[in-house]
């Protein structure tokens, strides 16, 4: 299917599992600990931004192993923060085709909201089992730090890595 | 859905979501764990951090340096204004250091007249900041000193003026910091000039709140808090901060510490006052019973 410059699936596999442990150790890095700054949650973008553009889902394993990777080393709360990655890369790629056919206005514009969703969801999942939840002022300057990364991290996912061949040459892969 | 394959039967796609809803069921029985048994999945935590940061490190620092450094390219255009408060700082501070050493050495003189022993076991370490949290959950930072330096959980955190936090979760090699600023921190203070207690909890914004406070219009702006040693956690008068008024009208803390700038802080390393238990061995053998029939054999292992 996909033309002959077009990456193969283990190498798609392998160039998302790197740029997703790239994706997690960028928010490791001190620039302000304490302070005002939040990281965006490059991987969520990431993994957003890629599904759209390949031509099949990644594996299940490594959007787990992923997800997982960027909760513990996140400190976030253990396998809320994978679940929400899973479900929202699931709902995107079934999605794919009528989401590649909108302006990129609305590609981003449904990429935050279902960012908001998954931040409501881990919200909900803490205040239910009495856990400490961070301010929803918190949350929302999260939401709003990986909003505004989602066009820069679609941007290099589009540009910069191939994942298939010019959309001109699937016609059928278009709004049916 | 085929996903784009028109010739893959449709198997793989329920085969997907039967991977997938097994997935979200382990995920979810995986968060379940981690509020069930928070201490154990914390400390599992803390050991892969151990394992994964010192091993990235190289990439860290110097994307921090540089980031740094353009931070500090900024100050460049005001150097001049810069130099004129430093100037008037310096002068300043002379008078200080005047009046310093003059209590330093009076000081000296009345422990010399009292005899007084001070407590040697109150050494530290200084360590660099090789990590940050990543995500709002939690305001944390990774040090590079962990249970071969001495560090254990519980340790106190300071930078060179004021506390910054404490230790919770020990690698063999890092350690993780609570930031003051983090919703699970408390440290018990005193406001300095008026003597009230407060509890300073944070509540992940920069300004931590001041709860429990006795008197509150006896709190002004400015006041300096230091922390008692209430509870044995935190040494007493370590300078936490200064208060201020929130946006909300509340008071709060401004730390001393200074967070916009934490690369290097001193861990206190803090052997725990030993505690007296009973008369002990100095009144004498507890054989004052001989009536007593001889203890079992289990009791005494």
């Amino acid at each position: 299917m996909s033309g002959a410059r077009a990456l193969s699936r283990p190498a798609r596999t392998g160039l998302l599992l790197l740029l997703g442990v790239v994706a997690i150790h960028a928010a490791l890095i001190p620039l302000g600990p304490g302070g005002m700054l939040v990281p965006p949650d490059l991987l969520y973008c990431l993994v957003i931004a890629w599904v759209l553009r390949a031509p099949d889902a990644p594996p299940v394993w490594l959007l787990v192993g992923l997800g997982l990777a960027a909760d513990i080393l996140l400190s976030r709360p253990i396998g809320l923060g994978a679940l929400g990655l899973l479900l929202a890369a699931e709902v995107a790629g079934r999605n794919r085709i009528l989401l590649r056919g909108l302006p990129f206005p609305a590609e981003w514009a449904a990429a935050a909201i279902g960012y908001a969703l998954i931040l409501a969801g881990i919200y909900a999942a803490l205040r239910l089992t009495f856990a400490e939840a961070p301010a929803p002022y918190d949350l929302l300057r999260y939401l709003v730090a990986t909003a505004l990364a989602y066009p820069l991290v679609a941007l290099a996912v589009a540009w910069g890595v191939r994942l298939r061949t010019a959309e001109r040459a699937h016609p059928r892969e278009r709004l049916t | 859905m085929a996903l784009g394959k028109d010739s893959d039967p449709d198997y793989f796609g329920s085969l997907r979501r039967l991977l997938i809803l097994i997935s979200a069921g382990l995920l979810l029985a995986l968060f379940l764990v981690w509020r069930i048994d928070n201490a154990r999945v914390e400390q599992f935590r803390v050991t892969l951090l151990d394992r994964v940061t010192p091993g990235f490190e190289w990439t860290l620092r110097p994307v921090a340096a540089t980031a740094r450094m353009i931070a500090d390219l900024r100050a460049w255009r005001r150097v001049y204004q810069q130099n004129e408060e430093l100037r008037r700082e310096v002068q300043r501070m002379q008078g200080w250091r005047e009046a310093a050493l003059q209590l330093e050495q009076k000081n000296a003189r009345l422990l010399a007249l009292n005899n007084v022993r001070l407590n040697p076991r109150l050494t530290y370490v200084t360590a660099e900041v090789m990590a940050d949290a990543g995500s709002p959950f939690r305001r944390s930072a990774m040090v590079n000193v962990g249970r071969a330096d001495g560090v254990s959980d519980g340790s106190t955190v300071v930078d060179g003026l004021g506390l910054v936090g404490r230790i919770a979760g020990v690698g063999e090699r890092s350690a993780r910091v609570i930031l003051l600023t983090d919703a699970s921190s408390r440290v018990p203070g005193v406001v300095l000039p008026s003597g009230q207690r407060v509890m300073v909890s944070g509540d992940n914004s920069v300004a931590p709140p001041l709860d429990f406070v006795g008197q509150a219009e006896a709190l002004r702006p400015g006041d300096r808090v230091v922390s008692t040693g209430d509870g044995g956690l935190y040494p007493p008068d370590i300078l936490i901060g200064r208060v201020t008024l929130g946006a909300d009208g509340r008071q709060r803390l401004r730390p001393a510490a200074d967070y916009r700038r934490l690369d290097f802080v001193r861990v206190l390393r803090r052997a725990p006052p030993p505690v007296i238990e009973g008369p002990g061995e100095i009144i004498g053998p507890l054989a004052a019973q001989p009536d007593l029939p001889p203890a079992p054999p289990e009791a005494r292992q």
